[in-house]
């Protein structure tokens, strides 16, 4: 591993792995509520911001990764090709990642060694090859803006950490460390020009996304970190191992942001060499997680980079060796929270799961290994330099061990696929979509006797207003229980008995996650016709089981992609050109 | 040579230190996921063991039953909420709604708050008023009859699809219930033997290993588009001699 040479053909040989691999496997749900999203703006002319609450360069990459169904809509149900094609652009960035390791190698001979390093990081591995998450994309700006900084390049550093969190939040973060590294070695007004370079980029890629719904935007930040009962602690965040931690999550996230705060001010006390800066950008990258309420451990990735950074600029072995133990624990953890048949359900159907990838160890057991990991990647970080000698030994065993999980979880994978093959079934992505595209919304009771009912579904309507596909929309109010009623839609009575229903045994989740056993559906769509982002009804006598009636909107997605498909491509394209200058 | 040893040495000490706490932090998850499985098997001896119903869970059933209506039911309505099952409690509940001619949104409400509660014993209770009353021929004991039979729809309408557990319905009387009898409702696995039914159409029920041995129809009893071991079945079933068969 140590030659140049052997490590550029791991390299090829890792890619071909990593490319046969990127179609057969995804997150069933993960995955499929992105291409939900795309097929949403193609086929139902919904403009791409809405019901997007991350950044504007994931959407934008996200679409272009998905153009091919538009051209040729015969293509959306080929879910490993729609697979591939997701994962491809990530692909790209974790290539772009390790060049940037490479440039900055401390160790010329190695630099070869430390890209493969990176791209057979188990995290990295995981998240973008097996799962299909996009944090490859914010992980290489991050890259970008830490090897600008210390190129001495403060200005591009922070153009590219803008890009970064105008794709997914976390490279925000490295921040307060570029703005002390310009100021130590530029001057004030350097540093002011980076925080100046950032917030433009930054506004550049997230006000289109952000503006008009500020609200939606921090209650979805807010639900994906505390819960929905803003009470939750992942078991997945070093927080999970402090006992009451579920009290307090607002405190542990300003403890998540206030890490890369004190460690920006520690870089204050001298102009900061390549790799005080890489290690500072490392620390911060695992405080950013891993002390976040709302981790989960495909997030452990952000780390990934910036670790596999600093090992290089330190030809450090023995961070390297570290961060494949934390990277792996995360891949565990996510084992033990999930069972990995989810993986190979939308190129295979339902599958059996993967023989080997599975939860071994209880999940605290994990948390503990990496609260371990996490302080001795501290100490190590600290320790003196080693000898040429000893950095090569260390480096080289580290590559080992990395290789020899690589080996093994790719086997795994593979194995997993192959077993796979011959029960091949349906891809479950029509159903996952048919439950996408269905937005149920709880009552909220107000008024005598709480017979008043109110929905407001935000922009997850997002046909409401929209001609082309409130065409393909329907609404129902469903019943737990049902009992006859009267009720007053949009000021007209209407008896229930009097619209059409139809009986079903249906478990449906509410946009504000609460679930529901419906029996019974009555059609409402021509009375909400036009559909509106809130509704109000009173019904007489009340229903007295909370949150019901729900108000449910469906949409047919193969009704209005039927309908598309019919068209010509010159007209599909004009109409998505309409659709994403919609605001 | 010096710098080289120090770094060395440096690099030895951290590594030991590391493996140190690696293994004092092995000890102490040992540790801690053994108290985690001690405290998983503790709750679970507690779960089998039913605690006793609340003080003021008892208080809440009593008023209920002096006064059944929206009002004392909200506040029975958090008790069972938070509060663990306990079939004394239920059968007082489900006693009350076989008693008392409730408003259909108040006796749904509650319907909803057992089976979520403790849907079993809910069940249960339902089954044994029933039985008890089918046994008279006094007009108040068919009308306990009638709304114990409808409780008993309304409880099995909640169940969801991947419910397979045995339920035991056996010789009750459940010709009332209404239009949504074997609308879509799950009746895997139940036992309907010697009751007596009321004839019509279901629809869309999940119909895999349920009993009709002896039941007696009050009309021709059919099934369309019903579903068997996970399968649809296209067309009409009819009921007959405790089996489904197409007609």
């Amino acid at each position: 591993m140590d030659s140049p040479r052997t490590s550029a053909w791991l390299i090829g040989a890792v890619l071909l792995i990593d490319l046969a691999i990127l179609p057969w496997t995804a997150h069933t749900f993960d995955v499929s509520v992105f291409l939900a999203h795309t097929d949403a703006v193609f086929f139902a002319h919904v403009p791409p911001r809405t019901s997007w609450a991350l950044g504007g360069i994931m959407l934008v990459v996200m679409l272009l990764s998905q153009f091919p169904v538009l051209v040729n809509v015969q293509v959306w149900n080929n879910l490993p090709v729609r697979t591939f094609l997701f994962k491809l652009p990530v692909f790209c960035a974790d290539l772009a990642s390790a060049a940037i390791i490479r440039a900055l190698s401390g160790e010329r001979s190695a630099a070869n060694s430390w890209a493969l390093r990176y791209l057979i990081d188990p995290i990295v591995f995981y998240v973008t090859i097996f799962h299909g998450q996009y944090d490859a994309l914010p992980n290489m700006f991050a890259l970008a803006g830490i090897g600008l900084a210390i190129a001495g390049r403060y200005e591009l550093a922070a153009v590219a950490l803008g890009f970064g969190t105008g794709t997914k939040f976390y490279p925000a973060a490295f921040v307060p460390l570029l703005t002390v590294v310009a100021f130590r070695h530029g001057g004030v007004k350097r540093a002011l020009a980076a925080l100046g370079f950032f917030a433009a980029a930054t506004a550049a890629t997230m006000l289109p996304i952000v503006w008009g719904k500020a609200d939606i935007f921090t209650s979805e930040l807010d639900f994906y970190s505390y819960g929905s009962g803003g009470n939750h602690v992942s078991s997945s965040s070093l927080w999970s191992l402090v006992p009451n931690a579920a009290l307090f999550p607002r405190l542990e996230q300003i403890v998540a942001v206030g890490v890369p705060l004190l460690l920006a001010a520690w870089e204050l006390r001298h102009r900061s060499n390549a790799r005080d800066i890489a290690r500072a950008a490392m620390l911060t990258a695992i405080s950013s997680f891993i002390l976040n309420p709302g981790n989960h451990p495909p997030l452990f990735i952000w780390a990934a980079g910036p670790l596999v950074l600093y090992a290089a600029i330190a030809d450090d072995g023995l961070v390297s060796l570290l961060g494949i133990v934390l990277s792996s624990t995360a891949v565990l953890i996510q084992f033990c929270q999930e069972d990995s048949r989810e993986y190979l359900s939308l190129a295979f159907g339902p599958s059996p799961p993967f023989a080997f990838l599975r939860c071994y160890a209880p999940p605290v057991a994990l948390q503990f290994v990496a609260l371990v990991c996490v302080v001795a990647l501290v100490a190590a970080a600290f320790r003196p330099s080693e000898s040429r000698r000893w950095a090569n030994v260390s480096r080289n065993a580290a590559g080992l061990v990395a290789l020899a999980v690589f080996v093994l979880f790719s086997a795994s994978i593979a194995a997993g696929i192959a077993a796979a093959v011959p029960t091949r079934g349906h891809s479950t992505f029509a159903s996952m979509e048919k439950n996408i595209d269905t937005v149920a919304i709880a009552a909220s009771r107000t008024g005598t006797g709480q017979c008043v009912l109110s929905y407001k579904a935000y922009d997850a309507v997002f046909f409401a207003g929209n001609e082309f596909a409130a065409r393909y929309a329907n609404a129902s109010l469903g019943y737990t229980l049902y009992s006859p009623e009267l009720l007053t839609i949009r000021g007209e009575p209407t008896p229930t008995k009097a619209l059409p229903s139809a009986s079903h045994n249906v478990e449906i989740v509410s946009i504000n996650q609460g679930l529901f056993h419906i029996t019974r559906e009555f059609d409402i769509t021509a009375k909400l016709f036009p559909f509106q982002i809130e509704e109000r009804m009173t019904e007489r006598p009340c229903t007295l089981i909370p949150g019901t009636p729900l108000l449910i909107y469906r949409f047919d997605m193969d009704a209005a992609r039927s309908a598309l498909s019919r068209s010509s491509l010159a007209d599909r394209l004009k109409s998505f050109a309409r659709t994403i200058e919609t605001p | 040579m010096l710098r080289l040893i120090e770094s060395k040495s440096a690099t030895i000490v951290v590594v030991v230190v590391l493996i140190g706490i690696a293994l004092g932090a092995a000890l102490i998850a040992d540790v801690v996921a053994r108290n985690v499985a001690d405290d998983e098997i503790q709750k679970m001896a507690k779960a089998a063991v039913p605690a006793p119903p609340a003080p003021q869970t008892l208080a809440d059933v009593a008023a209920f039953e002096s006064s059944p209506d929206e009002k004392s039911w909200a506040v029975l309505h958090g008790d069972l909420l938070t509060g663990p099952g306990s079939l004394y409690v239920t059968s007082r509940i489900v006693n009350v709604l076989a008693k008392h001619d409730l408003p259909t949104p108040l006796v749904n409400a509650v319907a909803a708050d057992l089976w979520t509660n403790d849907s079993l014993d809910a069940l249960r209770s339902v089954r044994q008023m029933n039985v008890a009353a089918s046994r008279y021929r006094t007009a108040r004991e068919a009308r306990v009859a009638e709304r114990t039979s409808r409780l008993a729809w309304l409880l099995l309408a909640m169940r969801t699809s991947d419910v397979i557990n045995v339920i035991d319905l056996t010789q009750m009387d459940l010709r009332a219930g209404g239009d949504s009898v074997g609308q879509g409702m799950n009746v895997n696995n139940v036992d309907f033997s010697g009751s007596k039914l009321q004839g019509g159409s279901w629809k869309g029920a999940n119909i895999t290993g349920t009993i009709f041995n002896g039941v007696h129809l009050t009309s021709r009893l059919t099934c369309t588009d019903c579903f068997w071991k996970d399968f649809l079945v296209n067309g009409t079933l009819v009921l007959s001699n405790g089996r489904w068969t197409a007609p």
